[in-house]
């Protein structure tokens, strides 16, 4: 569907400048634009890529000469990543509103809301209940008594397992599995995983009397706030006797792991391959970075930044930034990591002195 | 090479420009250097230069060394080289 620069801008909140009537289809990167593309053009840097497409309209960085860009409208928007959001929400396709397929394999017992979506060979077990206007993809299970809020999308492949409760418009990349049983074993006797703890190490560790693990069930299910997006591929485990859980407004990004009994907070973001071990507690408002892991019954404080890579092995207060393995604060890993580099130097000039 | 020329290399390689692109009112945030690259331009300045740079990493305008444009590095850095020497 086309809509005009003008339209555009104004579901922006941006500017628009020159001929704001020219209808636009689609987005595309400035150097293959074609002239019912919108050129996004945000920073200074995709000035030579314009002039190699054909765009007539671009979106463009605050104070570009549009004109001497050879464009005939241009929208200037003061937030580039912002006026990404608003775009890019206008300009996708809507997905298909086929109504329910005859290849679904739905129980009778189900309660399926009203303008709900169910793609082919899904599963909708016993007493599940689709809250309304939900959109279900092909290839997605759904156990018994599980329940799913409204105007949810849960993409191909998607497996919510027992005791699993969505919130509303969550969004569920494909392959995500939610309520797997979590990874949770006990020995009779203290493990060498308690007594490495304990000991920090010390001294050797020699093989136990009875080395079976035994399952702890995971009977607690997982409860996901409204407006959660998670990424392909990515698992929420079941809690062992309460939901884990994942709060409002939380973002989490493709393969990453959210342990048994965790509990993250609101509007956090857990980037790729991040891992939250079981029965930690993550605040509101953290970022845990790609690749960054959390070990297990630690509490990390509202607003807390994890970079990347970092691995937490101890409590973190609320607004502090860590870096490292282990992590540390920020500061303290940067003044460390300068004195590591300063080392070879160092002991240069101390074997110079003796 | 000048220490104006290694000073420049040095950024030029951290910012994943040609030296040439390198000019001496440029900022680093002119040619993409943020506060880590900023570290790291530093340790690769000590270690080029066999110099101690005063610097606080977490509040790099604080620090006594200069680093508001590519000509003030050059000339902290001259300035450290010279002092350091002696």
């Amino acid at each position: 569907m086309a809509h005009s620069v003008k339209d555009i801008a104004a579901a922006l909140g941006a500017e628009a400048f020159g001929a704001v009537d020219l209808l636009i289809e689609g987005a595309s990167e400035p150097a293959t634009a074609t002239a019912t593309d919108l050129a996004l053009a945000m920073t200074p840097a995709y000035c030579d890529a314009l002039a190699l497409g054909g765009a007539q309209a671009a979106v463009v960085w605050a104070g570009a000469d549009w004109q001497a860009l050879g464009l005939k409208a241009a929208i200037i928007a003061p937030r580039a990543r912002l006026a990404m959001a608003g775009l890019t929400q206008m300009l996708d396709r809507p997905l298909p509103a086929d109504g329910i397929s005859p290849h679904a394999a739905i129980d009778p017992s189900a309660r399926i809301g009203r303008n709900v979506r169910i793609g082919a060979f899904a599963v909708i077990g016993p007493d599940a209940v689709i809250g309304d206007n939900s959109w279900i993809g092909d290839h997605v299970c759904i156990a018994a008594e599980v329940a799913v809020g409204t105007d949810c999308q849960i993409h191909a492949g998607v497996r919510l397992q027992r005791g699993t409760r969505l919130g509303a418009r969550v969004i569920l990349q494909p392959n995500v599995a939610i309520g797997g049983d979590g990874f949770s074993f006990v020995t009779a006797e203290p493990s060498n995983v308690e007594l490495a703890r304990e000991t920090l190490g010390e001294g050797a560790l020699t093989a136990p009397a009875d080395p079976r693990w035994h399952r702890i069930h995971s009977l607690g299910g997982v409860v996901i706030g409204d407006d959660v997006e998670i990424g392909a591929n990515s698992c929420v485990d079941a809690g062992t006797i309460r939901a884990t859980q994942v709060g409002a407004g939380t973002k989490i990004d493709s393969l990453v792991q959210v342990g048994h009994n965790v509990i993250v907070g609101a509007h956090c973001l857990l980037c790729a391959q991040a891992g939250v071990a079981g029965s930690t507690v993550i605040g509101d408002r953290v970022v845990v970075g790609g690749k960054a892991g959390v070990a297990d019954n630690l509490k990390i404080g509202d607003d807390v930044v994890l970079g990347g890579g970092s691995i937490v092995l101890s409590n973190v207060p609320a607004g502090r930034v860590m870096m490292g393995y282990p992590a540390t604060k920020m500061q303290t890993h940067i003044e460390g990591y300068k004195a590591l580099r300063r080392l070879p130097r160092t002991l240069r000039d101390l074997a110079k002195r003796s | 090479m000048s220490i104006k020329d290694q000073v420049i290399a040095i950024i030029a390689d951290q910012a994943m420009l040609e030296p040439s692109d390198i000019k001496m009112d440029n900022t680093l945030a002119d040619v993409g250097i943020d506060s880590l690259g900023l570290v790291e331009s530093i340790f690769a300045i000590e270690e080029c230069f066999d110099i101690t740079v005063p610097f606080n990493a977490n509040n790099p305008t604080e620090s006594e060394f200069d680093i508001s444009s590519i000509a003030a590095i050059v000339a902290a850095v001259e300035k450290l080289k010279a002092e350091q020497a002696a």
